[in-house]
């Protein structure tokens, strides 16, 4: 699944690591889920969307 | 003790005590090779879970930990292909030593048997689960 959370990431002047401390996550889980690897579980993806002040649909695309 | 610590030694601990009881096995039957020889493969690999274990994700993982949601399905998918591995052996050792007639055979159904076993309880328990 596409997603934006690196833009948002790098737009918000965060490394991934602060992000993942933020989100109680790893950087390489930060860092999987930014490359498509990992697709987050729903309540990770509405933590993401709300860190960034947005909406789940808003940050991840279904392809 | 933190439970993040306690995760972070438990596995190395362990394969310590496992190594010890490598050491016990090989002194009761004067194998000292054996004993030492386990005794110093296990407390190597606690060695690097300890010292590597966070800075390599992968040795981490070996260490057990389950600290993020991505971390805890890496885990499930370990297991699962573990099993996987597991059941081919298992069953192929069955199939091999009933044709040959082994000595060892009724250890190998044994096995089948428990797997199986396993396989239709938990299926029957997470279904219930959800």
């Amino acid at each position: 699944m596409r997603n934006d959370v690196r833009d948002r990431r790098q737009a918000a002047g965060l490394s991934q690591a602060a992000l993942g401390t933020a989100l109680g996550v790893s950087r390489q889980t930060v860092n999987a889920i930014e490359t498509g690897k990992y697709d987050p579980s729903l309540p990770l993806a509405i933590k993401i969307a709300r860190h960034f002040q947005t909406t789940v649909e808003e940050l991840f695309h279904v392809e | 003790m933190s439970s993040s610590l306690r995760v972070r030694w438990a596995v190395p601990v362990t394969s310590a005590v496992f190594g010890l009881v490598y050491l016990a096995i090989g002194v009761a039957h004067n194998d000292w090779k054996f004993g030492l020889g386990g005794l110093a493969a296990m407390l190597v690999y606690a060695a690097v879970l300890l010292l590597f274990g966070r800075r390599s994700e992968a040795i981490g993982l070996l260490s057990g930990d389950q600290s993020d949601e991505r971390r805890m399905d890496l885990q499930l998918r370990v297991a699962a292909t573990t099993g996987y591995v597991m059941i081919v052996a298992v069953v192929a050792g069955a199939i091999i030593t009933l044709a040959a007639q082994s000595q060892y055979s009724a250890v190998f159904a044994g096995l089948c048997a428990l797997g199986g076993a396993s396989w239709i309880g938990s299926t029957i328990w997470f279904s219930r689960k959800g």
